[in-house]
């Protein structure tokens, strides 16, 4: 029995539904020499903001018990460096591209999302409303009025469907799911790293986004109360490592997921991933996702 | 550059330091010094991240590669307790080495653990027909391992508890015998801990020597693209991972 991987995504074809995590791939070259194309059905930029960012300082990464907390700071060189030095190289790849973008102010997403407008090999816009390493004291995924409205202006200019990346840190996630579809997102990503802090050493503090296994859960509760509320298509994100794993985020309502972490140790886990997918599927008598999803509209 | 390797050898030196000998296929790249390998110690969820070391030593006939470490933590520990014949994933070499040329009379000095990536430089010199001075220095007479592969004449040894050669830290064993090494050396490689590789800045600048330093720092993915594991430079953050983690010391932007 041939055993198909693909999904439908917002009109276009992944070959999996696996998606590469935007921070977690760079901007694609240096991940590429690990990766089969064919395990992947989407690649996801670092966030790529107006100006340049240089980061915040080290240490910017830790393990802690069953978890990683990082602060890299949204380091990046920014949009215009981004566009000269490594687009053209991120679109010559097989699988479909998501440039992840994020703005200091409310302003920022639509101005970038018109700077990338020209490049129509760009697959999908996801906005970064969630990251938890930036000075602002909310995160815009925390004000679901905010969310609505940089949605809504970035809609205006954008001509690439957009993801909202959400952030776990929220009242009522639906409240902020259903802001994003009123101002016209086309599909959600659950979840960014949880904002925490830890003491690495006597006195010294991280503070910073937790990701890996503890985030799992998480996300999967918060997919289960958005699929509630929206038909929007969900990408499920936290702790995935293993094909198993992506079976209970389909199950939970996700349409397709993206791996984080899982590429710091493993930056050719996508291609075992994939493989045990297939093996799940194949001892489940199934031959494609869209049996584990009959409740998302797949 | 991901390879599952065999363990050859994992012998302690000392109750905390160990040499980890791998073997490697005939397709592995030829290791530089100053580049490391990136190791997956165990799985998930008990480790996350993979830990970075030095190569110690590469033979290529044997094709062997060695790895020098200390325990200081829960990876080492689990490290040192694996047994030979056991598999060990790991991706590298990786990172940018150290640089010189045949007119290079270098000085090494390294502080515990960072004698690491000096080892393997120092048996490169010398296959070019440099013989490079060398200045260590430990903790105590315990950890001096190593001490018998240098040449006796140019070679010095530091503890800080004066237990075996001279007593003190190996910066301030530096300082005292510049005199010695003015007009003999021109280039000092060094790895260890930050501070002690920005003193030793501040002493290769007050001399003119030139000087390449290898830092030490937590890593993230190890291939450049998490961005987790910078140094600040005179041209903002640079990835130790990619661009170092041997770094020219005049570039560094020492707080
Ligand atoms: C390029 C390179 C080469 C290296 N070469 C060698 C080598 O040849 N030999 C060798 O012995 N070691 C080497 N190291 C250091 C080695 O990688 C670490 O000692 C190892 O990763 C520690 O792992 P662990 O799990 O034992 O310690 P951990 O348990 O991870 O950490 C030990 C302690 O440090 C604290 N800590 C954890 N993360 C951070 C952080 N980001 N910043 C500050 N403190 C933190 C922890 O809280 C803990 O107390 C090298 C490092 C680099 C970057
Ligand atoms: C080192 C690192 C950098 C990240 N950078 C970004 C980023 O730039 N933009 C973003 O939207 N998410 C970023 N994330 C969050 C991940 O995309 C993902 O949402 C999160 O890590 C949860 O997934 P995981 O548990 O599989 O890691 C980063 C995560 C890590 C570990
Ligand atoms: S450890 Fe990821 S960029 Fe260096």
């Amino acid at each position: 029995m041939g055993i198909n991987l693909s999904v439908n995504f917002l009109g276009k074809k992944l070959t999996t539904p696996v998606i590469l995590a935007s921070g977690v791939s760079g901007y694609s070259d240096e991940l590429i020499p690990f990766l089969d194309p064919n395990s992947v059905g989407a690649i996801t930029t670092k966030t790529i903001t107006l100006q340049p960012r240089e980061g915040n300082p080290p240490p910017r990464i830790i393990e802690v018990p069953g978890g990683i907390i990082n602060s890299i700071g949204l380091a990046n060189m920014g949009v215009a460096a981004f566009i000269k030095e490594k687009l053209a190289s991120l679109l010559k790849l097989p699988m479909k591209k998501i440039v992840s973008i994020g703005g200091a102010k409310e302003e920022e997403f639509p101005l970038l999302a018109r700077m990338l407008s020209e490049f129509r090999g760009i697959d999908f816009l996801e906005l970064n409303l969630s990251c938890p390493n930036l000075k602002k004291q909310k995160l815009f995924a925390q004000e679901p009025e905010t969310c609505l409205k940089i949605i809504k202006n970035t809609k205006r200019v954008s001509p690439f469907p957009l993801i909202a990346k959400l952030s776990p840190q929220v009242t009522d996630i639906k409240e902020v799911a259903l802001a994003c579809e009123e101002g016209g997102a086309d599909a959600l990503n659950l979840i960014n790293s949880l904002p925490v802090l830890c003491y690495y050493a006597a006195g010294k503090k991280l503070r910073g986004g937790l990701s890996g296994p503890p985030l799992k859960p998480l996300s999967l509760r918060l997919i289960e109360e958005t699929r509630k509320v929206t038909s929007l298509p969900l990408i499920g994100t936290g702790g995935i490592y293993a094909g198993k794993d992506i079976i209970d985020y389909f199950l939970a309502g996700a349409n397709c997921v993206s791996l984080g972490s899982v590429l710091l140790l493993e930056p050719s886990a996508p291609a075992r991933i994939a493989k045990e997918l297939k093996e799940i599927l194949a001892s489940s008598g199934y031959d494609s996702l869209s049996c584990f999803s009959s409740s998302t509209g797949l | 550059m991901e390879w599952n390797l065999t363990i050859t050898g994992n012998t302690p030196l000392n109750p905390s330091h160990f040499l980890l000998e791998l073997q490697v296929p005939s397709s592995f790249p030829p290791p530089r010094p100053g580049q490391f390998v990136h190791i997956r110690i165990g799985e998930p969820p008990c480790f996350l991240l993979r830990r970075p070391f030095s190569i110690f030593s590469f033979q290529s006939k044997k094709r062997r590669i060695e790895v020098f470490y200390r325990i200081v933590g829960r990876g080492t520990k689990a490290l040192s307790q694996k047994k030979k014949e056991e598999k060990i994933n790991l991706l590298g070499p990786l990172g940018t080495p150290f640089n010189w040329d045949t007119g290079t009379v270098p000085l090494l000095v390294g502080g515990g653990r960072g004698i690491a990536p000096l080892h393997f430089l120092y048996q490169e010199m010398k296959k070019t027909g440099i013989e490079p001075y060398v200045l260590f220095g430990f903790k105590n007479a315990e950890d001096t391992v190593f001490r018998e592969r240098f040449s006796p004449e140019k070679f010095l040894l530091s503890t800080e508890d004066g237990s075996a050669g001279e007593k003190g830290k190996v910066t301030d064993v530096l300082k005292k015998h510049i005199p010695y090494f003015q007009g003999k050396i021109n280039k000092i490689f060094s790895c260890g801990a930050k501070e002690m590789l920005q003193e030793i800045h501040l002493i290769a600048k007050k001399e003119k020597f030139a000087c390449e330093v290898s830092f030490e720092q937590f890593m993230g993915c190890g291939i450049g693209i998490c961005q987790g594991c910078v140094v600040k430079t005179k041209q903002g953050y640079k990835r130790i991972c990619r661009e170092g983690p041997v770094f020219n010391a005049d570039e560094i932007a020492w707080e």
